[in-house]
């Protein structure tokens, strides 16, 4: 594990501090009709539930958040993540601009570029900030998510809807669920795998897998038999550029290759599971066997 | 070179079992042909204990999923293909716990195998129990539908991630009461997830579902060996 304890800790909690929080909130809203006000005891619930980690001492857990903090070497790495914040600013504007150009679903895989970038990014400077980050992402999507399914109409749930909305563009609804995935399986290899093989696996998920879509969705003539909807030159494509990005990545050519054949095959699979999840938990698993 | 040896009879042991596997109709083709990639990686990152268990983990949910198939298939609780697991259910269930195998960390792969195969039992034996509740509303609902539970179903739920507790003690080491704490809990909790992603949110598909269990399972684990200063 490269990431500190203590991050990772945060990481997981706050995650579980939202799926409780909202585990709550939907008992509650039985009782209580508007959302925000259900959202109070809930808060409470969730906050009270992650206590035993902190030994259900709040002085603990204000130290425990601060040394946190302190460690990120915020200050030390400043302008790397001023660069860092500036390259998000231009990546995902170039995405808005693409964006009228481009299908939803082109769209939406292209989308993933830009955050997996920067995730890789962020692992190079301090894994611990990227982490806490892909927690809070997380927070945001779940909450996000459950607001919107909800189909509530107390204030709040339109704030959110709203802000939602807005950072991820407009009109790109139906891509909420696979982002989230697409988190989820970021953060399994971050948490689990080595600096080295969590980037390889981001490469392919964020790199290869949207090449595959916008190859075979302009070029895609041959479809593989197995699964009518990818097709061999989107799969070809996918295979080409994740072995390409490993290799500058420092890998050796034959787990680079290995590596990209085997993420490739499992994409190219009739799969009812997202794929965003899949990718980076086949890539990891296949480094990790590979270079022990 | 004798090690080589060894390591290849038990790859073609792999194979085998892949073979036989389709022949007693417990995968079918494609379904073998993951269940034998995923056993491949498990072999060369952690060896033939961690292996066994997922087979252990393959044949047991196979045999809850045949008992009284003709009847459940006449309720519409049954398994599709004939109970055969084909590429989806071996991804969705297996691929958390391969991960966690691949890392070769006992109390992770207790968790999230736990957690399905307490999932996979408790929805076999449940669907044949007279009352079926559906776990967010209380309602009463027919047997099979998504998210609902009942008494048996829970009592199986216990018994898998026992099971999956004795197994790991005796493949991959460990403490007796972490392990039993462990696969309990995370079964239970994970396995209820399951039924509460499942009843309130219709648009995840239900390999999904099972996924988000298995990964409940694997951090609820976590959780607790942190808890208990085991190694994560």
């Amino acid at each position: 594990m490269h990431v500190s304890f203590e991050a990772a800790k945060a990481c997981v909690l706050i995650i579980s501090f939202t799926i409780v929080f909202l585990i709550s909130t939907h008992f509650f809203r039985r009782k209580i009709d508007d959302m925000g006000i259900a959202m109070i005891p809930s808060t409470l619930i969730a906050f009270i539930s992650t206590l035993p980690f902190y030994g259900l001492s709040i002085t603990r857990y204000m130290e425990e958040s601060q040394a946190l903090f302190l460690g990120l070497d915020l200050i030390e790495n400043s302008h790397e993540f001023a660069l860092g914040a500036g390259l998000a600013v231009v990546g995902f504007s170039s995405a808005f601009l693409l964006s009228t150009r481009l299908e939803q679903q082109e769209y939406r895989s292209l989308f993933h570029v830009v955050p997996g970038l920067l995730f890789i990014y962020f692992i190079l400077i301090n894994a611990d900030v990227c982490l806490l980050f892909l927690g809070l992402c997380i927070m945001l999507m779940l909450i996000g998510e459950y607001l919107r399914l909800s189909g509530d109409e107390s204030p709040i749930s339109q704030i959110a809807k709203r802000m939602l909305d807005s950072a991820l563009m407009g009109s790109e609804v139906a891509g909420y669920l696979a982002t989230l995935f697409f988190l989820i399986g970021v953060l399994i290899v971050i948490l689990f795998l080595p600096a080295e093989y969590a980037i390889g696996s981001i490469i392919i998920l964020s790199i290869g897998d949207p090449s595959a879509v916008l190859v075979g969705k302009r070029f895609g003539k041959h479809k593989w038999n197995h699964n009518p909807k990818k097709s061999l030159e989107g799969s070809g494509a996918m295979f080409a550029v994740g072995t390409l990005g490993l290799v500058l990545f420092s890998f050796e050519p034959w787990v680079a290759i290995v590596v990209s054949l085997s993420a490739t095959l499992f994409e190219s699979l009739p799969l009812k599971v997202s794929d965003n999840l899949i990718i980076p938990l086949i890539s990891g698993m296949v480094l990790v066997s590979l270079l022990g | 070179m004798e090690e080589f040896l060894i390591q290849y009879t038990i790859f073609a042991a792999v194979i085998a079992f892949g073979i036989i596997a389709i022949f007693f109709r417990v995968l079918d083709v494609t379904g073998s042909l993951v269940a034998i990639f995923f056993g491949t990686l498990i072999l060369y990152s952690s060896g033939l204990n961690y292996l066994l268990m997922l087979i252990a983990f393959l044949v047991i949910g196979s045999l809850f999923t045949r008992y009284k198939y003709g009847y459940k298939k006449e309720l519409g609780a049954s398994e599709p293909n004939e109970g055969r697991r084909s590429i989806n259910p071996v991804i969705a269930n297996g691929i958390i716990p391969t991960f966690m195998a691949v890392l070769g960390n006992p109390y992770l792969l207790v968790g999230s195998l736990s957690a399905a195969l307490a999932d996979t039992m408790a929805t076999e034996i449940g669907s044949l129990d007279e009352i079926t509740v559906l776990i967010t509303t209380g309602e009463k609902v027919k047997a099979g539908t998504r998210g609902a539970i009942s008494l048996y179903g829970e009592i199986a739920a216990v018994f898998g991630s026992l099971i999956i507790a004795g197994l790991a003690i005796l493949l991959t080491g460990g403490s007796y009461m972490h392990m039993i704490v462990i696969a309990l809990i995370s079964g239970l909790v994970g396995c209820n997830m399951d039924s509460i992603v499942g009843a309130s949110m219709g648009f995840i598909s239900k390999e999904e579902v099972n996924l988000l269990g298995t990964l409940t399972g694997a951090a609820i684990s976590a959780g607790i060996a942190v808890w208990f200063s085991l190694p994560v």
